[in-house]
């Protein structure tokens, strides 16, 4: 079992520079003490225009500071958007592969399409397309990587014969993931040999299911990377604390502010009438139609990794009995938690619970 | 997180929304980008704008709604501004109040299926008896087959509303329409957490 830190770098009102500066501060401090309390992975989103939410438009250069400023914590898009207004295929090979040989072989590449109206139609990008842009990408970003004179011709772009350049340092290429909000893109990532990269609230028994035949299909994919990734990552929230109720009550303020914020999104399939997003995207998987008061909270989603650390390490003891591989933590949202708190959070998960997931030390 | 400034007083009162039960009917929706006014100033204090905000207008034989995209709570939903009873669609157009509103709609650009539009929960401002103004919240219940999504030109507007930017999308489709009769709404306000109550 794995654990990493996924950022959104959200920012709490007013939108002062200032503010941005100091969430973009307090990351690197997390992510340099995860690095050195044994996490295995930093991921950073990419999103646009998304006020208060996410202001990680340029995760390839936090990604760099956060390589550059740590020694064995892996890096991870999580994930680059394969549209091509947002990001042409060949500059996302580039800048990976920089990222990979400056990180010392220490990149996964994450893999998305874009949910959100404010964002596609920021970059006046068709959502219809944006299923059949990422097939493309996953496909030939392996083979920018590998190949010395690549040609391609297709929705995305078009490439005459070029060496794309540089190489990664990893090879054959990073380990490749896709970012999995809707139902089915698991099945996706399996047929196509890339790793799971889960963003959405999943039950218990439904992320059980899902996982199971993700390994079932992977086993027999026909990849279309050099490099199989045959693993599942679920999303969850991080607050420890000595304390049960501190715990329930400081965490559950960051996970409620963060699934306000997420459900204020403007999803792309609420407005613009399309067959190419089939449900709404990252946590706000619910159905339109709802039948209780407009005023009742959401329940939070059930396995949270809130609380003192025997609760915390039950939950994830849970998650790791049903097969998942990996699970990455929002620590914070909004800065609702002041840093030092997530600091400590993050230093008695390792001290407490890090330890039951690791092997133990072989005996002289 | 963004919260509606805009004075309760200020909003457009409609009456108590009738419940309308209609077969063999069309559903039309268009939906525009607005630009230049903050989506803040928009929407009262119960309200959350979206970004963009967007404004929308949906018809069926003889009723239409124009609508501004917002969140109540963590829940999508449109404010309705303006509405008319007189509404006419002719497959290529259509036409709101009379005039007021002219949207022309070309050659259909996609066939979708049954649930691929959404029809988003309307708040009407309704000056309720011995409680004040309040958002009274009505769904919008479809049952619609081969929906199609089509380019569209807005021909006319009513200046008393926000003018339509960039398309975000329109759509067109044949079926049954049930607007129910209200269970909830709520204050003007307050957030949804704090402000929601039953109609009853």
């Amino acid at each position: 079992m794995r654990f990493g830190i996924f950022f959104e770098l959200s920012v709490p009102r007013p939108l002062t520079r200032g503010a941005e500066q100091q969430v973009y501060a307090d990351a690197l401090e997390q992510a340099v003490l995860a690095d050195e309390l044994g996490f295995d992975w930093v991921w950073a989103v990419e999103h646009h225009f998304l006020e208060e939410y996410s202001h990680c438009s340029a995760p390839e250069l936090f990604l760099t500071a956060v390589a550059m400023a740590t020694k064995r914590i892996r890096v991870g898009h999580g994930a680059v958007v394969c549209v091509p207004a947002m990001n042409h295929p060949i500059r996302v090979a580039e800048r990976a592969a920089v990222l990979d040989i400056l990180s010392g072989g220490r990149l996964e590449l994450g893999t998305a399409r874009s949910s959100t109206w404010t964002e596609l139609g920021g970059f006046a990008a068709d959502p219809d397309l944006t299923k059949a842009w990422w097939r493309e990408y996953v496909e030939i970003l392996p083979r920018m990587w590998t190949e010395t004179a690549f040609s391609f011709s297709g929705l995305s772009c078009t490439v005459p014969e070029r060496n794309v350049l540089p190489k990664p340092v990893q090879d054959p290429h990073p380990p490749m993931w896709v970012t999995v909000t809707t139902p089915g893109t698991e099945l996706d990532a399996a047929d196509r040999g890339l790793g799971c990269l889960g963003v959405a609230a999943v039950s218990y028994d439904e992320q059980e299911r899902r996982t199971a035949e993700y390994h079932r299909r992977i086993a027999n994919c026909d990849p279309v990377v050099s490099l199989v990734n045959p693993s599942v990552t679920t999303q969850n929230f991080l607050y420890c604390d000595e304390s049960l109720d501190r715990a329930a009550e400081v965490g559950g303020a960051m996970a409620a502010t963060f699934g306000l914020l997420n459900s204020h999104l403007l999803w792309t399939r609420e407005w613009y009438p399309t067959d190419a997003y089939r449900s709404l995207g990252n946590q706000a998987t619910r159905a339109m139609k709802e039948t209780g008061a407009p005023g009742e909270r959401r329940a939070p989603p059930e396995g949270l990794a809130i609380g003192d650390p025997d609760h915390v390490l039950a939950e994830l003891k849970r998650w790791e009995a049903i097969g998942v591989d990996g699970v990455n933590f929002i620590l914070n949202a909004a800065d609702v938690i002041p840093q030092q708190q997530v600091l400590d959070s993050l230093r008695l998960f390792a001290r407490e619970v890090l330890p039951a997931f690791r092997p133990a030390p072989v005996a002289r | 997180m963004l919260r509606g400034t805009r004075d309760p007083a200020q909003l457009a009162v409609f009456p108590f929304p009738e419940p309308l039960e209609l077969d063999d009917t069309f559903v039309v929706q268009a939906t525009w980008e607005l630009a230049g006014t903050p989506g803040v100033a928009m929407v009262p204090p119960a309200l959350h704008p979206t970004l963009p905000m967007l404004i929308s207008v949906i018809a069926v034989r003889g009723h239409a709604q124009v609508r501004l995209s917002c969140r109540h709570g963590a829940r999508a939903r449109a404010l309705v501004i303006g509405t008319s009873d007189d509404v006419d669609f002719d497959g290529e157009r259509l036409t709101v109040g009379g005039g007021s509103i002219v949207v022309a709609f070309a050659a259909p650009t996609r066939h979708l299926g049954a649930t691929d539009v959404q029809y988003v929960t309307s708040l009407w401002p309704v000056e309720m008896e011995g409680r004040g103004l309040r958002l009274v919240q009505q769904e919008i219940d479809v049952e619609v087959t081969g929906p199609t999504r089509h380019p569209v030109s807005v021909e006319s507007w009513d200046p008393r509303w926000p003018v339509p930017a960039m398309l975000v999308g329109a759509s067109v489709a044949p079926g049954s329409v049930s607007l129910p009769r209200p269970r909830f709404m709520a204050r003007p306000d307050l957030l949804a957490f704090e402000g929601s109550e039953t109609t009853r």
